[in-house]
């Protein structure tokens, strides 16, 4: 009988794939079943879809542009002209759309698209990061709250109530007058700050769930530190949902750039919000003023409200993986 | 009383305080196990029964360290293990004793494969080589009956059916061939066609690697079919311990007799003795010391009010906390 048991497990041994590759396969699979229910969102698709162009418009159109027609000497003999930064001599600023300027000049004579398409992956940066340490610092604080209870549990809630009743913009108005803000520090402030917000709150109780099953007493059984249990079981099991709220959380960093670039607070080369400031502090978003001088805000404020649009809609796209209510039948 | 104790268990009690917030100061107690004695030799079934809120999952867990006694002290292979501290005690401590749950639904986690859920004591305990621990994962998952075993290896929980979840949970525990089990009602979960199926593979395995196991259940018939020994809890209390068949024959506490009386028996001319008892379990908040029994017992007596009844041997390995009965088998009233 363990003769037999033996042998079969020798030849069923030599068979076996490698467990890596395996996971890989567990891997594709599973994202290949996500993907499916994902991409049966109308929302979900459209979010993807922005996402997308934005991306080939910052990451790919703006560097072979920069090389080719927007090269520094090109343009014109007479002034070394750069789209970004340099001001346009050949008209009177700002111009309207024309073949030289497809979404015409601002004030200083910088070309639209150009400022558009560069700042476009600075903003994908910042929401990213942003929403990364927000997230790792939520999943963390959440799980680990969820998990001790008791004293650590309560003071972490507390602060979590603390932020979310923060004044969040003003608060940021308050730091960018105290110390130089660029983008990076921007990202680390705002997820630092969301971080110990709502989305802590949200895991938690996620985290609570997942802590009262048995798996994790039969893991306790086996001698499982602490640690490993938090790491191997209850991050896992919180980990869709944390994904989900880097989507939503992406959306609030962007939007939150332009809400403090617009009013010129940030140590920044360009923005989309700082394109808006621009028109705005030379006069040109006034009264009735604002329709005559379309070029100047529309395509900024468009791409932010698209942008973040996209990512929220991604947002619920996903959350319609993750919670399986929400799917249609 | 031959044969090496494996576990012995002396006057454990758990109580948990019922607070009302982090800051307050506990004021009541839930006595989930009070003053519990028994111990269990190598290889050798104990099982556990009461009604659901006695205490006996409580009494698993607690030997298990998942929660920590109140009071008491348990022995394990000898060696004193009612407060770990040290890390390497508890490695040892924990490498050597497993539970299983009651629900195989819930006792796996549905983000891991059966290969990674079976391997986790091992990685827990860091034992052996990866290849090593493949190896031993698919012997134990054809021991169970989970056969071909590499077909399931790489499978996730919710691909199987609640038997074989239940198997896999065996598996898990049994990997690392510990030698004291805590079994919470693995088959009260399942199917009745499967349960027959995995209480046997579960004699099997115990007879095979000569475990020793606490087996709680609600279930006389199921205690009696696997357990060597009985014990009987009410409300945290044991009120009676004997050998399955002595205690199954010869029941002396009211107790029991009432659980005995309401086992069905599958023959319809059948005529016992019915033993009525009144009212519905209770509370163990800050009890009085008094019979837990008191207050549902048809026999109460002015002296069950006054005091608690002591367990006492009446004889042949049968003890019975119950004041109808005396030392070697002396009937009271």
């Amino acid at each position: 009988m363990t003769d037999s048991t033996n042998t079969t497990v020798e030849t069923t041994e030599a068979k076996l794939e490698s467990p890596i590759s395996i996971r890989m396969k567990l891997m594709w699979r599973s994202f290949k079943e996500n993907w499916k229910i994902f991409s049966q969102s109308k929302i979900g698709m459209i979010g993807l879809y922005i996402v997308i162009i934005f991306a080939v418009a910052g990451f790919i159109v703006y560097p072979i542009l920069a090389d080719t027609v927007w090269k520094t000497t090109s343009l014109n003999a007479m002034v070394s002209y750069n789209p970004v930064t340099g001001y346009d001599f050949l008209q009177n600023n700002p111009a309207p759309p024309s073949w030289a300027h497809l979404l015409g000049t601002d004030p200083l004579g910088r070309d639209i698209l150009a400022q558009l398409l560069y700042s476009t992956p600075r903003e994908f940066m910042l929401g990213i990061v942003a929403a990364l340490i927000t997230v790792i610092i939520g999943t963390l604080i959440g799980t680990i709250a969820a998990y001790f209870g008791g004293a650590l549990d309560t003071f972490f809630m507390r602060v979590a109530d603390i932020v979310l009743l923060f004044p969040f913009i003003p608060f940021l108005i308050v730091i960018s007058g105290m110390m130089q803000v660029d983008l990076l520090t921007l990202a680390l402030i705002i997820g630092l700050l969301s971080g110990f917000g709502g989305i802590t709150i949200v895991l938690r109780s996620q985290a609570l769930i997942v802590k009262s099953r048995p798996f994790i007493e039969s893991a306790k059984v086996s001698g499982a530190s602490d640690s490993y249990i938090i790491v191997n079981h209850i991050i896992p099991n919180v980990m869709p949902l944390s994904f989900l709220y880097m989507m939503f959380n992406v959306t609030g960093a962007i939007f939150s750039e332009a809400v403090l670039s617009f009013f010129g607070l940030l140590n920044i080369k360009m923005s989309w919000g700082l394109m808006i400031y621009t028109a705005d502090t030379a006069g040109y978003i006034i009264g009735s003023n604002i329709w005559n001088y379309w070029w100047l805000w529309l395509p900024a404020g468009a791409s932010i409200t698209l942008l973040c649009g996209a990512f929220y809609f991604i947002g619920r796209g996903l959350d319609e993986v993750v919670n399986p209510r929400l799917r249609k039948r | 009383m031959s044969g090496e104790i494996v576990l012995k268990v002396e006057n454990l009690s758990k109580f948990f305080p019922m607070k009302k917030s982090v800051f307050s100061r506990a004021k009541h107690f839930l006595h989930a196990v009070d003053n519990l004695n028994f111990q269990i030799e190598k290889g050798k079934v104990l099982s556990l029964v009461g009604e659901s809120g006695c205490g006996k999952t409580t009494t698993g867990k607690t030997i298990l360290k998942l929660y920590e006694p109140t009071g008491g002290k348990i022995t394990f292979l000898g060696k004193d293990v009612t407060h770990l501290h040290e890390a390497e005690d508890k490695r040892w401590f924990h490498s050597k004793t497993q539970m299983i749950f009651q629900d195989p639904f819930e006792s796996l986690n549905p983000r891991k494969t059966i290969f990674d859920i079976v391997a986790e004591p091992m990685n827990i305990q860091n034992f052996g080589t990866l290849k090593k621990r493949e190896l031993m994962v698919m012997d134990i998952l054809k021991r169970v009956g989970i056969s071909p075993p590499d077909a399931f290896l790489w499978r996730y929980p919710h691909e199987l059916s609640g038997g074989q979840r239940q198997r896999v949970a065996i598996a898990r525990a049994l990997v690392m061939k510990p030698e004291f089990v805590v079994a919470d009602e693995p088959t009260s979960m399942l199917d009745v066609s499967i349960r027959t199926q995995v209480m046997k593979l579960m004699m099997e395995l115990i007879k095979e690697m000569n475990m020793s196991f606490l087996y709680i259940t609600h279930d006389l018939a199921v205690a009696r079919y696997m357990a060597d020994e009985i014990s009987v809890m009410y409300l945290g209390r044991m009120v009676e311990y004997a050998d399955s068949e002595e205690l199954i024959n010869n029941p002396l506490h009211p107790y029991t007799k009432a659980l005995i009386s309401a086992v069905p028996v599958p023959d319809p001319e059948f005529k016992r003795k019915s033993v009525e008892i009144k009212g519905g379990i209770g509370k163990p908040i800050d009890p009085l010391p008094r019979c837990r029994f008191y207050d549902r017992c048809p026999f109460a007596m002015e002296i069950c009010n006054q005091k608690e009844p002591e367990l006492v041997d009446v004889g042949q390995n049968h003890k019975v906390a119950c004041f109808l009965y005396k030392k070697d088998g002396d009937t009271v009233a």
